[in-house]
């Protein structure tokens, strides 16, 4: 037992580890137990556990990122229609919750939100494990996670599985609807305007965005060297702006579409800020992508909103309108496809 | 292998487990193995590296102790430094120096076709080039005696603890401990967990907390304000010694498990009068290596106060310049040397003199001189000399200062960075030498807190790119 001399010692010096391993637990089940069954519909963990374990035949899902969230008013398009969009999720999540989705004996619809960075793979930044960890019980969310080398073992280990995640959990309690804050059915609306000098601070900061990359890109065109801080700085830009196309991964979501055909998937490009639409230098790529979904997929319905005339004042930022421009959005978008929607 | 990972946390355990289990005279070799397993975990193509510095500096000590003329010892020094800086060089300042030579010939009109690409900086080769460098100059002055038993140098070299951002220990201090495996007693044991706790909680908890707000703020340096970007830096201050000397606390802690002693890096440097005492406070082993390899020899050019000045702005410049290829480490020194020489000239001056002996105006003297600190790191932290600016110009130009203007933005990240600060101060106010009654009950609270506020971000620490 050196360098305790004997047991006894070497006994003590364990004890306090002995009961941090008790405290941890104690923690992990008050969670598990009390306060993560009072997060509300809006959380993230709540919305993939109702989608998995809940069946609803007629509702209507929209799946999609926080552009998606703020923007379908489910009391707007339907009363069977539920979003379920969360922040940063984009096909790296949506490719799961289809497969749940899909798996389900249903033929409702489904709404799936699409903006130009919906296919770009980086699962280590949009898979938050704080939203999936609660739902590890589940051999599809630990597979899922698996798949995407967002697990290691010790994880699944009572007492560390949430370890990063308390704070998460507790703020995630406090989303409650006010008179700015509204919620309908998994969506979050902000009636809510920043003011023209804050708002013309993020347009702008975007627009030197675009403005820095058109340099760089003449830059590489001219006989001037490329550095490596230019090069990584063009690669970076190009993913901020640009229309990421994946063919692998829009080869797998058409696969996925087509072996359902029974489920029509209307594929909705949100309104956005003139300044995001105009620095989408490949929008061909999205125009000829709808076109091709359009024409070749009977069940795949793709519509373009990304240029639906909003004011500023419709915006809470530069990315993401607010309650007012949702509702604008939310009722074109009944009017369009409203008929369409009906499940019964 | 990161400190703040599962993987440490499994491996530590084990080594000091058959550390205590081999017999005495194998556990340099346990030791070995472990610090190459430690290091080829994240990538084994570099440890190549290692072993080529290990392997030259061997022979180039032992040669310089047969040589019995100066130039031929010193002709051994130079293929030491020549190999050592040459590897560094390659890998850490080729792209730098060749982008802004580039740029600058087409200042000209002269333009070079070259197509840049990514190397990848091996992680640790600052902190392993510079201990392996103290020794064959210890070794050429005489200072040290060269180590004839290769495996305890390769330990030196190599040793886990301390192999991937320090303290760059010397040898005359790290090799007699491995030989002399000195007995661990049940307080050496004590005050290594707590010291590795310490550890994990200024880095999980602290640092890394700190890291959303900063990450937030330097991320739409455009959209905050002067008030936002000012608490950025203030943070981001917190956040960079939090992360360093956590590491160091983690790296101390497991050396001592093993009754290795490792220096300590840090001795409270943010709480000082000026630079001077800032600097002989913050990465100690790093100063002092600066110190003793660089700015002695250059005092001994020239010994004059206008001198002795510039090569404190050299010296500073050299210890930004070793962060990292970019200017904005240059500007961190430069700006760093500046107030360093502006302080020691303001010293003299008798109205500050009488500041300074006053308990009110040492403490107004030591919260300016903070703040002066967190100004000059914004350049550290930012991506490039213009971001820098910004930020800079934005601080000192934006007043608007009001709660719900500070709230505005990044009010949870703000909020968690308020309470971890406080949770910070109360531990170096009240952990002084890390001793307690109830050690037990430091033990459990410690975990306990790192539990609930740790962040599971898998950050590297932020000296590992260095």
């Amino acid at each position: 037992m050196y360098p305790f001399h004997n047991r006894k010692n070497f006994l003590t010096f364990l004890a306090p580890f002995a009961v941090a391993i008790v405290i941890a637990l104690a923690i992990d089940q008050f969670f598990q137990h009390v306060i993560l069954p009072k997060e509300t519909e809006l959380s993230n963990s709540q919305k993939v556990k109702r989608l998995m374990e809940e069946n609803h035949p007629d509702e209507i899902p929209v799946f999609g990122s926080s552009k998606g969230r703020s923007a379908f008013i489910p009391d707007t398009l339907g009363e069977n229609v539920f979003n379920y969009s969360m922040p940063k999720c984009n096909f790296d999540i949506i490719e799961f919750l289809l497969e749940i989705e899909l798996a389900k004996d249903k033929d409702s619809p489904i709404i799936i939100e699409f903006n130009n960075r919906s296919f770009i793979s980086m699962p280590s930044h949009t898979i938050d494990l704080y939203t999936f960890m609660p739902l590890t019980y589940d051999e599809r969310v630990v597979e899922f996670l698996r798949r995407n080398d967002r697990l290691d073992n010790y994880q699944l280990i009572p007492g560390i599985r949430y370890f990063g995640s308390y704070i998460q959990y507790l703020r995630a309690l406090n989303r409650t609807e006010t008179d700015r804050k509204q919620m309908s059915r998994g969506g979050f609306f902000l009636d809510h305007y920043p003011g023209d000098e804050l708002f013309g601070t993020f347009v702008n900061k975007r627009y030197a965005m675009i403005e820095r990359r058109d340099e760089l890109e003449a830059k590489a065109r001219s006989h001037r060297t490329m550095t490596l801080t230019d090069k990584m700085e063009l690669e970076q830009l190009n993913i901020a702006l640009n229309f990421a196309e994946d063919t692998a991964r829009i080869g797998k979501f058409e696969s996925m579409v087509r072996a359902h055909p029974h489920r029509d998937v209307f594929m909705i490009y949100s309104p956005q800020h003139h300044s995001e639409v105009v620095g989408i230098q490949n929008f061909d790529k999205i125009d000829s992508l709808f076109n091709h979904w359009n024409t070749n997929f009977p069940n795949l319905h793709a519509y373009d909103y990304s240029r639906l005339a909003l004011s500023d004042s419709c915006f809470k930022n530069s990315s993401h309108i607010n309650l007012r421009g949702a509702r604008i959005f939310s009722s074109q978008l009944k009017k369009d496809i409203g008929h369409l929607l009906q499940t019964d | 292998m990161l400190f703040n990972s599962i993987d440490y946390l499994i491996f530590l355990p084990l080594v000091v487990v058959a550390f205590y289990l081999i017999p005495k005279r194998f556990r340099w070799i346990l030791l070995l193995a472990a610090s190459y397993f430690f290091y080829m975990f994240w990538r084994w193509e570099y440890v190549i590296l290692l072993i080529i510095s290990t392997m030259v500096d061997y022979v180039v000590a032992i040669k310089m102790s047969q040589a019995l003329e100066r130039k031929t010892r010193r002709m051994y020094l130079m293929i030491s430094i020549a190999t050592n800086l040459g590897l560094l060089f390659f890998f850490k300042y080729f792209n730098f120096f060749t982008e802004n030579t580039v740029l600058f010939l087409e200042e000209f009109n002269i333009f070079v076709q070259y197509d840049f690409e990514q190397i990848l900086l091996p992680v640790g080769i600052s902190f392993y080039t510079f201990q392996t460098l103290s020794y064959t100059i210890d070794v050429y002055q005489r200072k040290a005696a060269a180590e004839t038993h290769l495996g305890y140098f390769a330990l030196y070299v190599s040793y886990f603890p301390q192999l991937v951002a320090g303290p760059i220990e010397r040898s005359v201090r790290l090799i007699p401990q491995f030989k002399r495996n000195p007995k661990v007693t049940r307080d050496d044991i004590r005050y290594a967990i707590n010291k590795i706790l310490l550890g994990f909680f200024k880095k999980l908890v602290v640092a890394d907390t700190l890291s959303l707000y900063v990450n937030s703020i330097y991320s739409n340096v455009e959209g905050t304000t002067g008030i936002q970007l000012y608490l950025g830096a203030f943070f981001f201050a917190i956040q960079l010694f939090c992360d360093f000397s956590g590491y160091t606390d983690i790296a101390i802690g497991s050396a001592r498990l093993m009754g290795v002693r490792l220096m300590e890096n840090f001795r409270r440097p943010l709480w000082s009068e000026n630079h001077s005492e800032y600097w002989s406070k913050w990465h100690i082993s790093l100063t002092s290596w600066i110190r003793d390899y660089v700015y002695v020899p250059l005092s001994k050019i020239n010994r004059s106060p206008s001198a002795r000045a510039v090569w404190a702005i050299v010296v500073l410049v050299l210890i930004g310049f070793w962060h990292g290829a970019n200017w904005t480490f240059i500007f961190f020194g430069l700006l760093n040397g500046v107030v360093l020489i502006t302080q020691r000239v303001l010293r003299n001056v008798p109205l500050f003199a009488m500041i300074r002996k006053n308990p009110v105006g040492n403490a107004l003297q030591r919260l300016l001189n903070l703040n002066l600190l967190f100004l000059e790191a914004v350049y550290f932290r930012s991506v490039d000399v213009r971001m820098g600016n910004t930020v800079l110009y934005k601080i000192f130009t934006d007043f608007r200062l009001s709660v719900s203007e500070v709230l505005s933005l990044y009010k949870y990240e703000f909020l968690m960075s308020v309470v971890v600060s406080l949770m910070l101060l109360a531990t170096v106010t009240f952990n002084k030498d890390l001793k307690f009654k109830h050690n037990w009950a430091y033990v459990t609270v410690t975990i306990a807190i790192i539990i609930v506020f740790g962040q599971d971000l898998k950050n590297q620490f932020i000296y590992f790119q260095f």
